[in-house]
């Protein structure tokens, strides 16, 4: 069986005045379609800069990415939209969600980007934040929310255009331990659901919790333990 | 697919109420310019047929012939009179076919007696042309006509002030009325004649209400066929200063060049009046574009500084699948709201100044919906203009970058 992710000789360098920075010097990868993966090293050694061109945020130097049998190395921005609207959900360290939106509109707001109906959004972003456990949320802003409330909403959100795979940078870094411990169930949760998750982390004890877990150093990929 | 514009609309109003003290500031430069435009347009287009009604009771095709009085050159002695005989009227209709009509005038100050009261009136010997060469409308009873200018009628026709001071409480027609030591009687009033901005402005000195006009043909009798000067209207405005200087070519050759005649038309007045209406509204309509365009670079600078602060959502939203046209067409949209918001309070702030001055001054002011049509569209565009650039910037931003923005 072909992997639904396939990443061949990656690398990304940043000008940085006269002189290149090679944050991923060569990063070969294949992740296979119901994988939990947790992808752990130091800070810098270009775990984000690699999930984000896995999420079509970014686009690589060079090297060939194949998303099943799409090929997204040099996709344009109509195509690498679409991919990310469609085919991923995202949830980030910062929670990244819009101030001024509440819980709802936050949620539904994957599902603007698809075109889909006012009504429609509504009733699947409510179902998404009860099934995150914050129905009686739904019209609270992010500052009104706690920490672990915001992430579950942001999950909730990855959800909700119910994508294959789910990409998480770090989304227990702003949180206390009992939390993160109920975000990952969650994840574990969704992944039990059949979704593939890709998870940064830099804890310890949270990579352990995934069947996969990859080590970075310095843009190389130094193990990966199936 | 790009999202409907319903949606980005909403997104747009949404980000928009957030910064409502900064949004109201931004939009300041804006309402300023289009009311400005609004209250320019009313008054430009009212000033100017106020002007032209005026004009208009003088007849835009109308030329006044005199004798020119200053002494030609090379000649010890100057001839006495006006240059100008009652026949020379008739041939010069018959020679000349750009006029239209002509009348001699005769001009002099008389008491008028009426009912044991007295007025100073103008009393103007014409033929019966005259009527139409001023544009003059009557109140009630006719004017002169052929019959009455042949058979040496005493009949007069008087103008608006003169019927007021001296039949105050009844009508004039068929009443007599001693001029000088003659007495006519009243067979037309005419109706009164506004001038009172030209007069403002020392165009016109002569109350022409207070005029009276009697048969030509008695002051030939009386004093005989020398007339002080030509009134004529030309077939066209446009053909009046050719007309006038035909005129005066003329009269020289008919007089062995004994007289100098000169004109003046009004053909030449209303091209000053367009001249000065022209050069004013190019200056304030200057000062309205300069505030449009610093209302304009204000907008700009707000759309730019929004976009700054909001790269991070930026990011969310291409996180979330928004393609480089949904980010564009939602800044772009952010900026027409606001400047057609602007736009629309800048038309209303623009009715109400005309209102009040509408109010102040007294009179009815001419609106012309094209000014409000064009406000609007002015706006519109200010937005698009000042919208586009911090729209583009926005929607070309790298989502990975985007969201590392703290
Ligand atoms: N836009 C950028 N320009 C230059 N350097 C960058 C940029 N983004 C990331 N980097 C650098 O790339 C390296 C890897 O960053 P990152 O992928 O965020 O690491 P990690 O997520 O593992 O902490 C870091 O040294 C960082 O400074
Ligand atoms: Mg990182």
């Amino acid at each position: 069986m072909s992997p639904l992710i396939k990443l061949t000789s990656i690398k990304k360098d940043y000008m940085i005045g006269q002189s290149q920075l090679s944050v991923l010097k060569n990063v070969s990868l294949s992740v296979e379609q119901g994988d939990f993966i947790s992808l752990v090293g130091a800070s810098g050694s270009g775990k984000t800069t690699l999930l984000n061109i896995i999420g079509c945020l970014d686009q690589a130097s060079s090297g060939e990415y194949l998303f099943e049998t799409i090929n997204l190395s040099q996709a344009n921005d109509k195509k690498r939209s679409s991919f990310r609207s469609h085919t991923l959900g995202f949830v980030f360290q910062q929670f990244n969600l819009i101030p001024h939106y509440t819980a709802l509109n936050n949620v539904a707001l994957a599902l603007t980007y698809q075109g889909i109906s006012k009504s429609e959004r509504e009733s699947r972003a409510l179902c998404l934040l009860e099934k995150v456990g914050l129905k009686d949320r739904a019209t609270h802003t992010p500052s009104e929310l706690s920490g672990g409330e915001r992430q579950r909403v942001s999950i909730a959100r990855a959800l909700v255009t119910n994508p294959k795979v789910i990409l998480a940078d770090e989304p227990t870094g702003n949180l206390d331990s009992a939390t993160s411990q109920s975000i990952i169930a969650l994840l574990k949760t969704i992944h039990n659901e059949g979704k593939t998750i890709i998870l940064v982390t830099h804890d310890m004890g949270v990579a352990k919790q995934a069947k996969r877990t990859i080590y970075m150093k310095d843009g190389l990929i130094v193990e990966d333990s199936k | 697919m790009t999202i409907p514009i319903k949606e980005i609309i909403f997104m747009s109003l949404e980000s928009l109420r957030l910064k409502k003290l900064r949004t109201g500031l931004a939009m300041l430069g804006i309402i300023i310019g289009v009311a400005g435009i609004m209250v320019i347009g009313v008054m430009g287009t009212t000033g100017k047929s106020l002007i032209f009604d005026e004009i208009k009771t003088f007849g835009f095709e109308t030329v006044w012939i005199y004798r020119k009085t200053t002494p030609q050159k090379g000649r010890s002695w100057e001839p006495k009179g006006s240059g100008i005989r009652h026949d020379d009227i008739l041939s010069l209709k018959e020679d000349i076919p750009s006029i239209r009509w002509i009348t001699p005038v005769v001009e002099e100050k008389e008491w008028a007696h009426s009912n044991g009261v007295e007025h100073l009136t103008r009393l103007h010997y014409v033929n019966e042309t005259f009527i139409h060469i001023e544009n003059d409308q009557l109140h009630s009873g006719r004017f002169l006509n052929k019959t009455d200018i042949m058979s040496l009628r005493r009949v007069c026709v008087i103008g608006h002030d003169v019927a007021q001071k001296l039949f105050p409480s009844n009508s004039p027609i068929g009443e007599q009325l001693l001029v000088g030591n003659t007495f006519y009687k009243v067979i037309g009033v005419l109706k009164e004649k506004d001038r009172d901005f030209l007069k403002s402005i020392g165009a016109s000195s002569e109350n022409p209400n207070g005029r009276l006009f009697v048969p030509i043909s008695i002051s030939l009798q009386k004093n005989g066929q020398e007339i002080d000067y030509i009134q004529l209207s030309a077939s066209s405005a446009d053909l009046a200063i050719t007309t006038a200087k035909q005129v005066i070519t003329y009269l020289k050759d008919r007089h062995q060049h004994i007289f100098d005649y000169h004109f003046s038309a009004m053909k030449n007045y209303i091209d000053s009046a367009n001249r000065i209406l022209g050069i004013v509204s190019w200056m304030l309509g200057i000062s309205v574009t300069i505030a449009i365009v610093v209302g304009g670079i204000g907008i700009a600078n707000i759309m730019t500084i929004s976009v700054i602060e909001r790269v991070k959502e930026i990011g969310i939203r291409k996180s979330l699948g928004a393609r480089d046209p949904d980010i564009f067409n939602q800044f772009l949209t952010e900026s027409i709201i606001l400047t057609s918001c602007a736009g629309l309070i800048g038309i209303i702030f623009g009715g109400l100044i005309i209102l009040i001055l509408m109010i102040f001054i007294g009179k009815p002011l001419l609106f012309p919906m094209s000014f409000v049509a064009l406000s609007f569209l002015i706006s519109l565009t200010v937005g698009v203009i000042s919208g586009a650039f911090p729209a583009t910037w926005a929607s070309k931003q790298n989502p990975a970058i985007a969201l590392r923005y703290e």
